[in-house]
């Protein structure tokens, strides 16, 4: 009685060892999440999130950098990067402020989406600070407005 | 008053000159490998700013920490706020000039560069020498370079029971397909 009792008390003992050694090993292949999973931390133009950095890049880097921005604007222009992102530039509301330049994920702009310079659009990003511009990545577009 | 227009024609192509000079890309593309037991780790960002004078041979390149993009989101996570502690330190950025007996800069066929000056990652500032490859064809520059980063030169400290599983030197690649006039 007493062996049988250990004996399952090690088999749940192992069980218990796999399934957090299963949950560990998922967690670690995990890709990350889509900026569209949960709300945007913020919701900004395009010009405000500009201004911001133009005002104090520090205090602006602070508040908004790896933050989830649901960004709105007007496009200036569209490229690829080097991996073939998708690249998203927004017209400056004035000539001194920096431009905004967004990647988007590969998948992030349904094929059947044109957008066009002089578009107005919504895209929902991560900023990652300024450099020149300031920066966004992993951008999911959300609508044409 | 002809002659002043003239004058003025001719200082302004010489400004129009001396800007074509500056040449650069904000478009960058900047990856690091690191080879290890357990996993590989790779990651990229293709959003490094680039800036060459070629009259003076003045050299800056900066890229945003966070810009970095993973394929596990584990690892993203660990580099920012475990290892890069990117809230802290948000860019890496190399200064330097290129080594080079004559100046200004040309960019013609097929070159090597030597560009020597400082790396400043992770708080830390640490003198480098870095080799660049650079190709001209029908006026379109592209730029590629590698080399090491050892960790511990730059304060990156990994934790002891992950130490077999990440490479103490990281391989970092940058390559640019054009260069422009900035």
């Amino acid at each position: 009685m007493k062996k049988h009792t250990r004996g399952k008390w090690r088999g749940i003992l192992a069980g218990c060892i796999l399934i957090g050694v299963l949950v560990a090993w998922y967690m670690f292949q995990k890709a990350p999440a889509s900026v569209l999973d949960g709300k945007a931390d913020y919701s900004l133009t395009s010009a405000q999130l500009a201004e911001a950095f133009y005002a104090d890049e520090t205090a602006a880097s602070t508040k908004y950098s790896g933050k989830v921005i649901e960004l709105c604007g007007r496009v200036a222009a569209m490229s690829r990067d080097a991996v073939q992102s998708p690249v998203i530039s927004f017209q400056q509301a004035r000539s001194e402020l920096p431009l905004i330049t967004c990647v988007m994920e590969k998948t992030g702009i349904p094929d059947a989406t044109i957008i066009q310079q002089q578009d107005s659009i919504c895209i929902r990003v991560v900023c990652t600070g300024k450099l020149m511009d300031v920066e966004c990545n992993r951008g999911v577009f959300i609508k044409k407005m | 008053m002809k002659g002043c227009n003239i004058l003025t024609i001719l200082l302004l192509l010489q400004v129009q000159c001396a800007m074509a000079q500056r040449m650069g890309t904000r478009e960058a593309n900047i990856r690091f490998f690191s080879k290890a037991a357990l996993e590989n780790i790779d990651a990229y960002n293709t959003r490094g700013a680039c800036l060459v004078d070629l009259n003076t041979g003045a050299v800056e390149t900066a890229v945003l920490i966070k810009g970095f993009v993973f394929k596990k989101a584990m690892m993203q996570q660990h580099f920012n706020e475990s290892y890069l502690e990117s809230d802290k330190y948000p860019k890496a950025v190399f200064k330097g000039k290129v080594v080079a007996p004559t100046l200004p800069l040309k960019l013609e066929g097929q070159q090597e560069w030597t560009l020597a000056g400082t790396m400043e990652m992770h708080g830390v500032t640490k003198e480098m020498s870095i080799k660049v490859q650079l190709e001209t064809k029908d006026g379109n520059t592209t730029v590629a370079s590698t080399f090491p980063i050892a960790l511990k030169d730059f304060n990156i400290s990994v934790p002891s029971i992950v130490k077999n599983n990440i490479a103490q030197v990281v391989d970092v690649s940058i390559s640019i397909i054009s260069l422009k006039p900035m």
